[in-house]
């Protein structure tokens, strides 16, 4: 007897501690936090900036991540909401991997209040900037199925320097390679898929690509990260937290 | 000498940096994307096989030779680089040290993306330089070389020589001057300098005590001799450590279900049968399921996981292939003939493959979406060696004439039929031809040849040194099985020292159902990606691949 109401008891228990943890887990899953992803080509400096926003400091040096950067408890002002603070690496095969998967997951992409998207200004060359439309294009091609888009911060990291290409200089070569991008795409064979094509894409396909068409705001920043001025980024990002 | 020596997380902070000159970034970037991302293997040329093992890897990069161990739990490398023209003895055993003395010293949770702590690193560098310090003593040694034996009797050589303790026969222990000569010196018995049998004593002592405040170190900033004892003391420990247990509490089950479980590798034996077993169900050649298991269960031991193991080892290959056929940069083709284009110059594409593979049906596959996009297409015949090959093509051009809205937009160049040297001979004519008719593309359509026949595969490289083709393409058949890895690897290795191929068209995708394996084999052989399916019999019948839908197919 007294063995048998011991069991229950621990069933009873255990039964508890699995409900409390369901429903903590659920009540947590409504909650969305709101997140803020980084992204952009290899050696941009977006483990850094990572660093920077979250630590506060940076590390002895970086390389070419494997893994993404991913903090939950991410802070860009002291009164401010706990954010999620995501930095994807940037080769080529780990985008398929990280990147474009979680922009397929819709509760992330509603919870994605901005996308910081850096540029090395100074390595900004033709085939830097083919590089970087091609991932736009995928991207936006996501971010842009929300009726308000996502907003996407161009930071233009290291622009203080001699050598770095001028901001306005990098949004029409931008701009001009999305075109170019839009019209091959036009032409290109779909891909294979169970599904129906859904060849629909954000662009309107008859008019020349400029960013004012799509849904989300696009701001063209510079900074540096090292040399830590990243304050007007920053702001970009508090803006949105706010809201 | 080592001229940079990193530690650093897989996500890409580097917690521990060392550099006596600037290496640039791109050397160790190079390491991660082409070993750790890509996970191609580079032949380094000879192997150091005294103290290599398979613990410590190597690669090579503009002239720099890299060695790197990856830790694990958490995960961490470290790497050391030099020039490539130095050899640096027992480096791989450095490498080991220095990881056994940084797990036993760092203490932060660095897979939460933390970093470690400033006094734990500052102790940590100061050991760092102890041990290089002893590094640089041997190669002083190897380069001195004024004795037979280059065998260094320095202390610090404690680990190897617990083994050469053995031998009878003790050495004379050796003292160097300036100059690097040897002086054998009779007084001084080897046991002088041997720390480690002095260490034992208090080999079991718990490190942590010793992180002090008074942690050996003097007022110049220069470390003492206790702290080489230290080192030897956590280098010693750790053999041991391996072969006691964690103790397991009352609650560790409880533990177990909430934090997650740490997979050994016992947990791995049933879920790696049935995974491989399901790779090859999928026509994946049984050494490449076998390789790719090992892989996602080399990444899994150590780590913990919270879900069950099966579905953990499921999700991982899942991610392995899904990283497998992702391109490693992608092929925009269309950019690329608009830009030779822009240059007034033919875009060269040449096909090869096996017999049968559909070669020419995907060529002209080919031909109509360039058609479709308004562009001049030279069908060219190298096929000079099978009967009716010219014939057989004249009909896809006289089809494809007909298809479109301009009959000139499409033509065929051929010389007959004859010997290797007629081939390269047709190549350049025609892609003369398409220079002065303004064509926009040449499509080269070879022979097929068997891949095992040397006599057959030899002409192909005077043939691409001809032709200079923009993109080489291979096609090889979803149907075939195992053989897919070796087609794949000798067309890869045909085309001389410098050329590969560019891509893989994947024909008769149709015919296989989900049995998609060889395009696995196929890329897993060489690295080279796939960018176009063939998926039925009609000239539309030709798709881009979806990393996507290839991935979910093969785990279905």
């Amino acid at each position: 007897m007294v063995d048998n109401s011991f069991l229950i008891s621990i069933a009873v228990a255990i039964l508890v501690i699995l409900a409390s943890f369901l429903i903590f887990h659920k009540i947590q899953s409504k909650h969305q936090q709101h997140s803020f992803l980084i992204v952009g080509p290899s050696g941009s400096g977006k483990t850094l900036l990572f660093h920077r926003l979250t630590n506060k400091k940076l590390p002895v040096h970086s390389v070419t991540n494997i893994e993404p950067n991913d903090c939950h408890s991410f802070r860009i002002q002291e009164h401010l909401n706990e954010m999620r603070l995501v930095d994807y690496p940037g080769h080529n095969k780990l985008l398929q991997l990280y990147l474009y998967t979680d922009l397929n997951n819709p509760d992330l992409l509603k919870s994605c209040k901005g996308l910081i998207y850096m540029i090395d200004s100074v390595a900004f060359t033709q085939e830097y900037c083919e590089l970087v439309a091609q991932q736009l294009f995928q991207i936006l091609n996501k971010t842009e199925t929300l009726p308000n888009g996502v907003d996407i911060l161009f930071a233009c990291n290291k622009n203080d320097l001699f050598m770095a290409k001028p901001i306005f200089q990098i949004k029409e070569m931008l701009e001009k390679e999305l075109d170019n991008l839009r019209q091959i795409n036009l032409k290109n064979l779909s891909a294979v898929s169970e599904k129906d094509n859904d060849n629909d894409t954000f662009f309107s396909s008859d008019r020349t690509f400029s960013f004012d068409q799509l849904e989300g705001n696009f701001d063209f920043i510079g900074g540096n990260v090292i040399k830590g001025t990243t304050e007007k980024w920053e702001c970009w990002i508090a803006e949105r937290a706010v809201n | 000498m080592s001229e940079q020596f990193l530690i650093f997380t897989p996500k890409g902070t580097v917690l521990f940096k060392e550099e006596d000159r600037k290496v640039p970034d791109r050397v160790v970037n190079g390491l991660i994307s082409d070993i750790f991302i890509s996970q191609r293997k580079t032949l380094t040329g000879s192997v150091n096989n005294e103290e290599e093992s398979e613990d410590v890897g190597s690669y090579s990069i503009d002239g720099y030779t890299i060695k790197y161990v990856r830790s694990f739990q958490p995960t961490c490398y470290f790497t050391s680089c030099h020039s490539s023209l130095v050899n640096v003895p027992n480096e791989g055993q450095f490498l080991k040290d220095i990881q056994t003395i940084w797990e036993e010293l760092i203490t932060a949770d660095l897979d939460t993306g933390a970093l470690p702590d400033e006094q734990e690193l500052e102790k940590f560098t100061g050991f760092f330089k102890l041990k290089k310090q002893e590094l640089s003593n041997y190669v002083g040694v190897e380069t001195a070389k004024s004795t037979a034996t280059p065998e260094p009797q320095t202390s610090f050589q404690n680990k190897s020589k617990g083994k050469k303790s053995h031998l009878a026969q003790k050495k004379k222990a050796r003292k160097w001057d300036t100059q690097g000569n040897a002086i054998e010196d009779d007084g001084l018995d080897e046991s002088d300098l041997d720390f480690s049998t002095t260490t034992s004593d208090v080999g079991n002592q718990d490190v942590g005590h010793l992180v002090g405040d008074n942690y050996g170190k003097t007022k110049d900033g220069k470390f003492l001799v206790s702290d080489m004892k230290e080192i030897n003391d956590i280098l010693s420990k750790q053999k041991d450590k391996s072969v006691s247990e964690d103790s397991s509490g009352a609650f560790s089950f409880l533990s177990g279900l909430f934090s997650g479980k740490t997979v050994t590798e016992d947990d791995l034996v049933k879920s790696s049968k049935t995974l491989s077993e399901h790779l090859i169900n999928k026509n994946v050649a049984p050494e490449i399921a076998q390789k790719l298991v090992e892989r996602i269960n080399k990444s899994l031991i150590g780590t913990k996981v919270t879900t069950s193991i099966p579905k953990a080892a499921r999700n991982a290959l899942e991610k392995e292939l899904l990283k497998l056929l992702t391109p490693e940069t992608s092929i925009n083709l269309l950019k690329e003939i608009q830009s030779k284009k822009a240059a007034r110059k033919p875009y060269v594409i040449s096909v090869v493959g096996v017999n049968g593979v559909g070669k020419s049906t995907n060529l002209s596959k080919l031909a109509f979406w360039l058609l479709s996009n308004k562009y001049r297409v030279l069908i060219t015949a190298c096929d000079t060696f099978r009967s009716g090959a010219v014939e057989q093509l004249r009909v896809h051009v006289n089809n494809l004439k007909k298809l479109t809205d301009d009959e000139s937009h499409v033509e065929l160049f051929q010389g007959g039929y004859g010997g290797a040297d007629l081939v390269a001979k047709i190549a350049k004519g025609a892609i003369q031809y398409a220079e002065e008719n303004n064509f926009d593309i040449v499509l080269l359509d070879t022979a097929g040849r068997r891949h095992n026949d040397a006599q057959l595969m030899a002409p192909l490289q005077g043939f691409v040194k001809a032709a200079k083709p923009d993109k080489i393409i291979m096609v090889g058949e979803a149907l075939v099985g195992t053989d897919s890895v070796q087609q794949a690897k000798n067309f890869n290795g045909a085309f001389g020292p410098g050329r590969t191929l560019d891509f893989f068209i994947i024909s008769k995708c149709d015919t296989v159902g989900d049995l998609i394996g060889s395009m696995v084999n196929m890329v897993y052989a060489t690295g080279i990606p796939i960018l176009f399916v063939g998926t039925g019999q009609t000239y539309t019948d030709l798709r881009t691949l979806s990393v996507d839908w290839a991935v979910d197919t093969l785990m279905s």
